[in-house]
């Protein structure tokens, strides 16, 4: 997991500075807790949402979220990066 | 269709007081739902709207709006069953996942915002009436309907300012052939709205109340003084939008709820917080200065942004800080725009005749011609008059006029002789300011006018300005505007020509500005014919025209409040319609009992 994860690295730091610049908040390493350390709540998080939307082009409809997928910012770039190539393959359909 | 919108969240204060128990009481407005109030469509025209807090008589209320409900059925005759859709202004259920991360805001959006919540109010106050006829619709998107259908404009600008809706502080969307397209909003975040009430309750007022005052107080600053720390404060983005770091400088739960951490900035950084009883120095005038300052520039920032971005010249506004009339000055003097319009009841019980307008538009029912001057609540029937003025007979005297053009001529008389009176007729405003339906009136011209109304009348504080309703025909004779410039809600402030500043001493701000209120004879007939008559006897068609109630009272519904009122204060004379009403002389002038009766709960 840890190799497959390794092509994370710079999205897991895009990331990192867009909760640093949106958010005010900075996580000090990929893993932590956003969640349990109260790091995001249900405002900061639907910022977070449109914020990567915005980035990188990608669509997170809310009521389709798990919540596992924003409990850190390493899941946060597992979840951007499977969205982003949902959206190429669908660019990509003619 | 009959469409009834509503807004309000009742269970929100009830929450709050009962997860975060100890707050100061003040600590508890820093929240969500209030100005509960109901609104019918018929066929897409508003035919009836008022906030609950005229019927329960309690400030702001937020409870589920049955007696509003109630009057707008009465009033044309129509039964709950009758109505096919009931349109709510918040629409919380996308959001359901984000308030689903943590258990207390589960819980909140379970017990205040759900559907689930809704419904059983509903069952509650409107029993029987079928679950799949009660809608909801976004927040902002509620207001933005309430200011674009009413506008009478096919294409413009549509911009919601406010604290916070579901999760936005700002939307902004352009109104085009019956359709609103959404361009871009800001988070609640970043919600100007929110730190303008900070402040409000930094400066020892109410949060999501009082911050009128502290737009009064401003013009009595310096902004210069502490300009800097809102520049850096509220920084403007190139897209259009703002950002408040301040504001998420809140990371624990509690600092969250109750902004403690920027309170905390606040008193570091800005000034001490000062407490309600406390004495107003020139360091509360000064912020008020500063944040008033900063509301403009955010205001012409995001309008200015969007309207050169879509070269729009039409702007259309609601939301709470549409009601900020200092901004819409700045706004409508800035060459931005061509023409300005603020939905008069731009606060939250606006949105309920803004969900209601949406959804008539939805099935294209919506003519959307300008909003009249919104006499849109209750009227009382002469016998209901008669019956009030019976209860109270050892206390008053009476004088029943025959004609609108004699009682007119009496009240007029008795403005020029420098009386406070009351003109109470025809049926009662929709949104916060009296206009002309439930009015307390007197001569403008009378230095000692503002400090008398203020503190013998209502009860308030003394730095507080009054507006001028001036007629259709003289207001560019008085005011910097031009001819026939229609302003009839009193929702923008203008300048008083250089000339007649002193003369107009008791309407006219410290900073030579003043919220006028066009009254024309089109759609304010009744009251356009008392400042006809208040010309002849004092050369000027205008009159000081503020709110008939007390400090922390809800503007005057019926006819016995008026009476309650009038009684309880040192208003001189009042006009039940063609009643007038006087005190017998060994009543006593004020009667602090009718007085705390006309408060109510709130004392």
């Amino acid at each position: 997991m840890q190799e497959l994860d390794e092509h994370l690295t710079p999205l897991i730091s895009e990331i990192s500075g867009l909760i640093a610049e949106r958010l005010l908040v900075d996580v000090s390493a990929p893993e932590d807790d956003l969640l349990a350390t109260g790091l995001l709540d249900s405002l900061s998080l639907i910022q977070l949402l449109a914020s990567l939307e915005e980035r990188f082009g990608i669509r997170v409809p809310l009521d389709e979220l798990q919540i596992e997928d924003i409990r850190s910012i390493k899941s946060i770039a597992r979840l951007v990066d499977r969205q982003s190539v949902h959206s190429s393959a669908a660019r990509a359909t003619p | 269709m009959n469409i009834l919108g509503i807004s309000g969240l009742e269970h929100a204060m009830a929450f709050k007081k009962a997860h975060w128990p100890g707050l100061d009481e003040r600590e508890y407005r820093i929240s969500q739902g209030f100005d509960a109030a109901a609104a019918l469509v018929i066929d897409g025209v508003p035919v009836a709207a008022a906030a609950e807090e005229r019927f329960n008589r309690q400030k702001h209320s937020g409870r589920f709006p049955v007696g509003a409900i109630s009057f707008c059925l009465g009033q044309v005759g129509l039964a709950l069953d009758d109505v096919d859709l009931i349109a709510h202004s918040f629409d919380y259920a996308p959001y359901r996942r984000a308030y689903s991360i943590h258990p207390m805001t589960a819980k909140f959006y379970d017990d205040v915002c759900s559907r689930e919540a809704l419904l059983s109010l509903a069952n509650r106050d409107l029993p029987g009436f079928p679950a799949e006829r009660i809608q909801h619709v976004n927040h902002h998107l509620s207001h933005a309907a309430s200011a674009y259908y009413t506008s009478g404009w096919n294409d413009c600008l549509v911009v919601v300012v406010d604290a916070m809706g579901e999760a936005q502080s700002a939307s902004v969307y352009r109104g085009r052939r019956g359709k609103l397209e959404m361009l871009a909003e800001i988070s609640a975040l970043n919600s100007m709205g929110i730190l303008y009430s900070l402040i409000t309750l930094h400066l020892g007022f109410d949060f999501n109340s009082d911050e009128y005052k502290i737009m009064g107080l401003a013009p009595y600053g310096d902004p210069g003084r502490f300009r800097a720390f809102f520049d850096e404060a509220v920084q403007l983005c190139q897209d259009g939008a703002i950002r408040i770091p301040m504001l998420m400088q809140n990371r624990t739960r509690e600092e969250r709820e109750n902004y403690t951490a920027t309170r905390h900035y606040l008193e570091r950084r800005l000034i001490r917080a000062r407490q309600p009883e406390d004495e107003i120095t020139c360091d509360h005038r000064d912020v008020a200065a500063a944040l008033q300052e900063c509301l403009d520039r955010v205001m012409l920032h995001i309008c200015g942004h969007f309207g050169s971005i879509t070269g729009l010249r039409k702007l259309a506004l609601a939301g709470g800080v549409a009601l900020n009339c200092t901004a819409n000055g700045c706004l409508l003097k800035s060459g931005l725009f061509d023409e300005l319009y603020v939905q008069p009841a731009a606060g939250d019980d606006g949105s309920a005749l803004g969900a209601a307008l949406f959804r008539a538009a939805q099935v294209g029912e919506i003519s959307n011609v300008r909003f009249p001057t919104p006499f849109l609540g209750p009227a009382y029937s002469e016998d209901e008059i008669e019956s009030a003025l019976a209860e109270f007979d050892d206390r008053v005297v009476v004088h029943r006029s025959q004609s609108l053009a004699a009682t007119c001529a009496e009240a007029a008389r008795l403005i020029a002789e420098g009386r406070v009176i009351a003109w109470y007729r025809g049926r009662m405003e929709f949104g916060p300011r009296a206009l002309g339906h439930r009015s307390i009136l007197a001569d403008p011209g009378r230095p000692e006018m503002r400090d008398r109304i203020n503190a013998m009348v209502k009860m308030r504080e003394a730095f507080r300005p009054f507006a001028p309703a001036v007629s259709l025909e003289q207001v560019h004779r008085w005011f910097d505007v031009p001819v026939g410039a229609e302003l009839p809600y009193m929702i923008t402030t203008v300048d008083v020509r250089e000339e007649f500043r002193a003369q107009l001493p008791a309407i006219t701000h410290v900073n030579g500005s003043a919220r006028v209120q066009t009254v024309s004879a089109l759609d304010n007939a009744e009251f356009h014919a008392l400042l006809k008559a208040v010309g002849k006897a004092t050369g000027r068609e205008m009159a000081l025209n503020t709110s008939f109630n007390v400090k922390g009272q809800p503007i005057v519904n019926t006819p016995r409040e008026a009476l309650q009122t009038f009684l309880g204060t040192g208003i001189e004379y009042l006009f039940l319609e063609n009643v007038l009403v006087g005190r017998r002389l060994n009543a006593t002038k004020y009667d602090p009992d009718l007085v705390q009766e006309a408060v109510g709960v709130l004392t």
